[in-house]
Order: C-alpha cells, then sequence, then structure tokens
C-alpha cells in the first residue's frame, strides 16, 4: 500500500470491528504494519474497545428487582409501582376515572389475604361452571336485586364476546354472587363474578394456570373477570366490563 | 396471539433484563435512572408485545423502547428547566478491573460518560452489546456509512476524553 492509500478513520474503526472484506482488510493491515503511528492507534482503540465489556461486565451480574419478575410473571401490564412521582399507573387511572363515573373511590392495593384468595377461588370454580351455562335471557333487574347495586350485564360485543347467561351463587360468606358468562365465536369463555364489596378498594390482574383473572373491587361491588386470553386482551375486556356495568 | 406466545415473550423479555438493565446503566451513567427506565420499558413491553414481529430480535426491541423513553425523558426535562449534572452522578455504579487497571478503568468511565448521547450509544451497541455494523444501522434506522463515520467520532472522542480528561470536571472526594 501505497502513502496516499492511508486508510481513513472509518477504514481503521471496520478493521477493528472485523467488518471490512478480505482484501481491504489485507491493505489495511499491511499499512498498519508500516505506519508505527497507525499501529498506536488501533492498539489504543482494541484497547478501548475491550474494556468496555471488561468494565461493566459486572454489571450484568446485578440480582434483577423482585418486583419485575413478578409483574412479567403475572403479565402485569397496569400495576408496576411508581418510583417516583412522575408516573401515573395506567390501569389505576381507568379505576379512578370509572370509579369517579360511579361515584365511588378504588385505590391500587395487592389483591391478597385470605378473603381474597377465597374469593378468587369461589371466581374460578364459578368460571368452569360458566363453560356449561346455556344460552338464557336474563331478567332486566336481576343483577341490581341480587346485589343491591344498580347495574346491569355490560355489552362486550366489541371485544367479541356475547352474553350467554346467568346464573346465581352462595359466594364466600353466604353472600350472594351473579355470575355472567359470556362467549366469542372461539368459544372461549369471559366470566363476570359479581358480588357485594368487602369495602376495601382493590386492584390487581394476576394468572393461574392459563386463566386470567381480573380483580377490581370497589367499596361497593366485587367484580372478578376470568379468560384464557393475553393479559392485554384482558385489560380492554376488564374496562369495558367494568364501565359497561353502569353504563 | 396465544397464551403460549405470550409465554414465550414472557421468557424471551426476562432473559434479555440483565443485559438491557447494563446497556441503560451505562446509557444514562445513573444506576436509579437506568432502573426507572428499564421497569417503564417492562411495561411498554408488556403493553405492546403482539407488536413484536420476531421474537429473536426482542433485544433491539427493548432497546428502541428504552431509547424512545430516555428521549421522551429528557425532553420533559428540558421542558421543565430540568438539568442533569452528571458529575453528581460519578461513582453511582462501581467500574470493576483487575489490579492495577482499576484507575484506568475509572478514567474510562468518567471519559464514557462526558461522550455525547449519539455516541455513547453506538459504541455500546458496538462494543458491549456486540452487533455489526448492520445490525446498528437498522436499530438506530439510519445508513450503515453513517454508523461508520459516528463509531469513528465517538471512538476518536473517547480517545481524546482519555488522554486530555478535563481536570475541572472530576469530582473530588473529600
Amino acid at each position: 500500500m501505497t502513502a496516499h492509500m492511508r486508510p481513513t478513520d472509518e477504514d481503521l474503526q471496520a478493521f477493528i470491528d472485523g467488518e471490512l472484506d478480505a482484501a481491504r482488510t489485507d491493505e489495511v493491515a499491511a499499512a498498519i504494519q508500516s505506519d508505527a503511528e497507525l499501529a498506536r492507534q488501533v492498539h489504543a482503540y482494541r484497547a478501548d474497545k475491550a474494556r468496555l465489556g471488561q468494565i461493566y461486565a459486572p454489571l450484568l451480574e446485578r440480582p434483577l428487582p423482585q418486583e419485575w419478575l413478578t409483574r412479567i410473571n403475572q403479565r402485569n401490564v397496569v400495576a408496576l409501582p411508581v418510583k417516583t412521582s412522575r408516573r401515573s399507573v395506567i390501569g389505576m387511572a381507568i379505576a379512578a376515572s370509572i370509579a369517579m363515573a360511579l361515584g365511588t373511590t378504588i385505590a391500587y392495593r395487592h389483591f391478597s389475604g385470605q378473603d381474597g384468595e377465597a374469593l378468587i377461588a369461589a371466581a374460578l370454580a364459578a368460571h368452569a361452571m360458566a363453560h356449561d351455562i346455556t344460552r338464557q335471557p336474563i331478567a332486566e333487574n336481576a343483577l341490581a336485586q341480587l346485589t343491591g347495586v344498580e347495574i346491569k350485564a355490560p355489552d362486550l360485543t366489541k371485544m367479541g364476546f356475547s352474553l350467554v347467561g346467568m346464573r346465581t351463587l352462595d359466594g364466600p360468606g353466604d353472600t350472594p354472587a351473579a355470575v355472567l358468562a359470556y362467549r366469542d365465536a372461539g368459544e372461549r369463555v369471559f366470566t363476570l363474578y359479581l358480588k357485594r364489596s368487602s369495602g376495601t378498594p382493590q386492584f390487581d390482574m394476576i394468572k393461574r394456570g392459563d386463566t386470567r383473572i381480573c380483580v377490581w373491587q370497589d367499596d361497593v361491588l366485587s367484580t372478578i373477570m376470568l379468560a384464557d386470553v393475553s393479559a392485554a386482551e384482558m385489560l380492554r375486556l376488564a374496562s369495558l366490563a367494568y364501565s359497561g356495568l353502569t353504563a | 396471539m396465544t397464551a403460549r406466545q405470550e409465554d414465550d415473550f414472557a421468557r424471551a423479555l426476562t432473559a434479555q433484563l440483565p443485559a438491557l438493565r447494563r446497556y441503560a446503566t451505562v446509557l444514562v451513567g445513573n444506576t436509579a435512572a437506568a432502573d426507572d427506565l428499564v421497569q417503564d420499558c417492562i411495561e411498554r413491553a408488556l403493553r405492546q408485545w403482539t407488536k413484536l414481529e420476531h421474537l429473536e430480535r426482542i433485544g433491539g426491541w427493548l432497546r428502541s423502547i428504552l431509547h424512545n423513553l430516555h428521549i421522551d425523558g429528557l425532553r420533559r426535562s428540558q421542558r421543565q428547566g430540568m438539568t442533569v449534572d452528571l458529575a453528581d452522578a460519578e461513582n453511582d455504579y462501581a467500574v470493576v478491573a483487575p489490579g492495577r487497571d482499576s484507575a484506568t478503568a475509572v478514567d474510562f468511565d468518567r471519559a464514557l460518560r462526558r461522550l455525547s448521547f449519539e455516541h455513547r450509544q453506538v459504541l455500546l451497541l458496538v462494543g458491549l452489546e456486540g452487533l455489526n455494523y448492520r445490525e446498528v444501522a437498522d436499530e438506530l434506522g439510519v445508513p450503515v456509512g453513517t454508523v461508520m463515520s459516528r463509531l469513528a467520532r465517538a471512538r476518536e472522542r473517547l480517545r481524546y476524553e482519555m488522554e486530555f480528561p478535563p481536570t475541572s470536571h472530576v469530582k473530588q472526594k473529600s
């Protein structure tokens, strides 16, 4: 290689990164061999590149926050806790806006404890039973009479789910519960389990087996929604169902 | 999208987190800010995962989300008149190098933090994430030639910062 063919800065970097074709690699290598200053530059650049990997490798070993892993496992798109005051949690914002429309209050809280587990177990049993509910008309005031709250069966046709029927059950604590079954064209079942609230506002989304469960409880009503759907789909269904109760 | 696809996505997302967190930490130079970014990134990824067409490209997809979130945050800070003093963030995380290289490692870390965002970004994508030029170009949405010239300027600038550190910027330990 002659002096006028001195490699460009880009050539040097591409040489270091192995991005040149064989012919150009040979030319640049020859230029470096014959030019001490170029050789020094290449050595320094290579050392810098190596340092990047070496110096920051330990950052890979830091244990991940358990909160992140839990949320991913639960596919919880809603409720990652706010780390600073700059953000609002989308689900809480939806919940709050709808709760305001209902004249109730709601606050985000993980759904847990004995009462929560009992309610989820009852809702899961109702979801299994909902697959057998046959198409039947529902009396206009049935839900309101059962729960003591002015609500009606929400319309979920926007999401492709049609109302099939309703059953009443004894919920935990011997309070009556209503089970609304919806079905889509693919025969997937969306279950809406409703009962009077224990009074503690809660919101959570969890997964049990293949079933996604959204718990949306204000100070009047406990609404448990269940279906074998993705987290994103459940979030849309839950928003539509919860707002549709009083629409 | 099926529940199985969603499970596959969740596993892939989890597997990416250590590298994504490291990338964010070095890119923004502050562990708390980086963790905020990664957490936001997880939220957005969980909401938008159905938009990811090829699961094997999840690394680049997550970094793109991270870049967008970071830029949004910078714009928000500018609108609110907030400034970030990188000197205050120095030694926020420990840089590690064997034996006598530890002082060089600290100098290197400081020099890297003084580079522009674009320069740090391209250096990290090639040097830390191991992407080739074509992959970097695709991820940043620029021609390969731009990647080459940006990388050359970035490495040159890093060398300069290593050889001529602005001592006034170095935080003095008491």
